[in-house]
């Protein structure tokens, strides 16, 4: 029988001229199964309250009864259209759980896979955002390009989206001949790319009339929010976790942050744009950087990292991925606790909805740049 | 660019200022400077809000940035610990970590909220009441994120059971709409 | 052996794949080549309503994308550049009352699986179910989670499965190639025979929860 599917929550003091509407789960801007209930007085927005938890895939319990690889490809699950970046969340809190030091060579190769999985993940962002605000062209150019980047992962790794490459201590396997010169064509061929994509849609009127002055969040809002990565750095928070508290090898590297001034969603947009450039110049460097050697650290066969807890994040193409690792010495992780950028962004929602048009919830849940996956675990 | 040594030398400088703080202001608070530079501070639910109050404001990087609220299930010990992670923005020369222990027989266990210290607790708060049934006191809005408000249940407690029970494949010919 | 044409009924069970070659045997309706009809009407073809009906059906299968999870971006990267849904004639529609069939991708969990029933109902006839990848055919690598429904045929008819995880774009064309071969042999009136839910409960069996 049909279980009536009823509006939670509900406000009790709902006032007269106001509407509870409805959007999502199933919405073709949400981005996926988001649910925001929305309290409207004609077209204003009073209230925007998220409701979550329609992909809640228990990534936590799960994890607590596999052992230490093989959460790896569960963390690859969570943010899925940047599953590198996960996986180097993971990777990097075990190994200063377990002492594990990790080779140079695999510690430039994870570089250069994490940035280029962010430009994959912000052309994706891109496109959809795009297509959200009416503009349904870009998604196609976006994603030719995409197809160029995961080509290079699926030589690399062997899958286009969820690739299990990063293991713990070091990369699976070494770079596939061609990588590299594959690589370089992929960077000359992108910068005029984005100035296409600028073209396109940056300097479209409409765009700009929709985006400017929308969803405003103030810089001690977007600190007191926990706000992390464009949405704190559009803000005008000058912090970046690759340039501040470095990883991997992004410590010899020079790192363009680009810092927004408004906290708008034009500024969001623009700061995951110059993101893109600035991606583009660390691998250049990262590629120059790369030394024959060993890709894997010797890691015992039986991991098991002696009794401790760390808190270990790092920069993602969302914001600041945090991994929260407890072990009491066994085969596997004790309690595995994912803090997820797009999670803790979803409080801000409310702020920078209230008093704007209905239209422009749309254009303030492209602009935090939601994936599902992590916002639910 | 900022050498890691570097960084980790600042943190174990405001580490020792901070942990001075507390000592005054919170004196029952059990401090601990780990070698990384992260402080871990331990209070009793009575303290946390005070606590937080300190880590806040004090020290030259006050920490205004709440990264993560993590709640972990220890049967063995009867306790939930609930563990805030603190740094400082946008110079993270200070990182902390607030951690309060409630017994997790208790019916039910209640820690006070810190969602009026760091506005960004709340979703995280909810979400360790959801999976683990810690209450907070306080708290603007606590009900259930993740699972669905019928959930019996706190899934990630060590000692839950799933009691779904099994489903079977509908094929179209008993499909009912 | 004489295999007839299946004509649309009421009481029709699902076409399997088996019956998707003997119908394609025999319904050759174009005039055969050795016919001098040919020079003149080169042309024409023969066949039945249905088969027309068939033929416009399947090469136009606007999908409704259920996506989910993970597989909900190999799905929209399948629709977009280089593996391109549209030259099948498959495009998206963002409401169930315009689709022909939803691509259910990713995990389905105990919360949304009654907005995903509901959104299955909403669907009119014919309607297919493609179930994508590993988790919205058995759960996946999510199965023994307390929160993850294992397969999404749990909750509503699934007539293609394409597993992976996700599956590659060529492999959900596939899938979808072989959605076109069962929608080229639907009925005409596929209508299910009792659409009032009290003829359907045996007697004495009233108020019986389903799993």
């Amino acid at each position: 029988m049909t279980e009536t599917v009823e509006f939670r929550p509900l406000p009790a003091d709902i006032g007269e001229h106001e509407l509870l509407v409805n959007m999502g789960p199933s919405h073709p801007s949400t981005h996926g199964v988001l649910r925001v209930v929305l309290r409207v007085d004609g077209e204003t927005v009073v209230d925007a309250l998220p409701d979550l938890g329609f992909l809640h895939r228990c990534f936590e319990k799960l994890a607590e009864s596999w052992t230490w690889p093989q959460v790896v490809p569960l963390t690859d699950r969570l943010d899925y259209v940047s599953a590198m970046t996960n996986e180097l969340a993971y990777v990097i809190a075990v190994e200063k759980l377990a002492g594990i030091e990790v080779p140079e060579r695999a510690q430039v190769i994870r570089v250069i896979m994490a940035e280029l999985q962010r430009i994959a993940s912000h052309l994706v962002w891109f496109g959809s955002f795009a297509n959200d605000l009416g503009a349904t062209t870009p998604f196609l150019y976006a994603i030719r390009e995409r197809e160029h980047i995961l080509d290079l992962f699926e030589a690399a790794a062997g899958a286009r989206l969820t690739y299990s490459y990063l293991r713990i201590g070091g990369v699976r396997n070494d770079l596939p001949p061609g990588f590299v010169e594959k690589c370089r064509d992929f960077l000359r061929l992108m910068p005029k790319r984005l100035k296409e994509y600028e073209n396109l849609l940056l300097k479209n009127v409409i765009f700009v009339a929709r985006t400017k002055g929308v969803g405003r969040l103030t810089r001690e809002q977007a600190i007191a929010y926990g706000c992390s990565g464009p949405v704190l750095r559009a803000s005008g928070v000058d912090f970046d976790l690759r340039r501040d508290e470095p990883y991997a090898a992004y410590g010899r590297f020079d790192i363009d942050v680009p810092v927004g001034t408004e906290g708008d969603v034009y500024d969001r947009t623009v700061c995951r744009f110059e993101e893109m450039r600035a991606s583009l110049k660390i691998i250049a460097q990262a590629l120059d950087a790369l030394e024959p050697g060993e890709t894997m650290a010797k890691v015992p066969r039986v991991l098991k990292p002696p009794a401790g807890d760390v808190y270990s994040r790092i920069e993602s193409p969302r914001g600041e991925v945090g991994v929260y690792l407890v072990s009491t010495g066994g085969t596997g992780p004790y309690r595995v606790k994912w803090r997820a950028p797009s999670f803790v962004h979803l409080e801000s929602l409310p702020l920078m909805c209230r008093g704007h048009y209905v239209a422009d919830v749309v254009a303030n849940i492209g602009s935090i740049d939601i994936i599902l996956g992590e916002v639910d675990r | 660019m900022r050498p890691a040594t570097d960084l980790r030398s600042a943190r174990l400088a405001a580490a020792a200022v901070l942990q001075a703080e507390l000592a005054s202001r919170v004196p029952s608070a059990r401090t601990t400077v780990r070698p990384d530079g992260e402080l871990e501070v331990r209070v009793e639910p009575s303290e946390l809000r005070q606590a937080a109050e300190v880590l806040r404001t004090a020290g030259s990087h006050p920490l205004n940035y709440l990264s993560c609220v993590s709640g972990v299930d220890w049967p063995d010990r009867g306790v939930i610990e609930v563990v805030y992670t603190l740094h400082s923005m946008p110079d993270p020369s200070t990182k902390a970590s607030l951690r309060s222990e409630v017994a997790r027989d208790a019916d039910p266990p209640v820690l006070p909220s810190l969602a009026e210290v760091w506005p960004t607790a709340g979703f995280q708060e909810r979400e360790v009441y959801d999976l683990l049934g810690v209450r907070f006191e306080g708290h603007p809005d606590l009900r259930r994120i993740l699972l669905d408000e019928s959930f019996v249940g706190y899934p990630l407690r060590k000692d839950f059971v799933d009691t779904r029970p099994p489903r079977r494949r509908v094929t179209r010919e008993d499909y009912q709409p | 052996m004489g295999v007839k044409a299946r004509r649309g009924r009421a009481d029709m069970p699902c076409p399997r794949l088996e019956d998707v070659r003997l119908v394609e045997e025999i319904s050759q309706h174009s005039i055969p080549a050795s016919s001098p009809l040919r020079r003149v009407l080169p042309g024409v073809f023969m066949g039945s309503l249905q088969q027309l009906f068939n033929w416009g059906r399947k090469n136009s299968l606007w999908y409704m994308t259920f996506g989910l999870a993970c597989c909900a971006i190999e799905m929209m990267a399948t629709g977009a550049s280089r593996y391109d849904l549209d030259r099948f004639g498959s495009f998206f529609r963002a409401s169930p009352r315009q689709a022909d069939f939803m691509f259910i991708s990713g995990t389905v969990n105990e919360k949304m699986a009654s907005r995903v029933k509901l959104l299955y109902d909403q669907m009119a006839e014919p309607k297919w179910i493609l179930a994508m990848g590993a988790c919205a055919c058995t759960g996946g690598p999510f199965a023994a989670g307390y929160n993850v429904v294992p397969g999404i045929d749990k909750v509503i008819p699934v007539d293609v499965y394409v597993p992976g995880c996700p599956p590659r774009p060529e492999a959900l064309l596939d899938g979808l190639l072989r959605l076109q071969k069962l929608a080229g042999i639907e009925g005409f009136r596929r209508v299910p025979k009792e659409t009032c839910r009290q003829d359907r409960v045996p007697k004495g069996q009233e108020g019986e929860e389903r799993p």
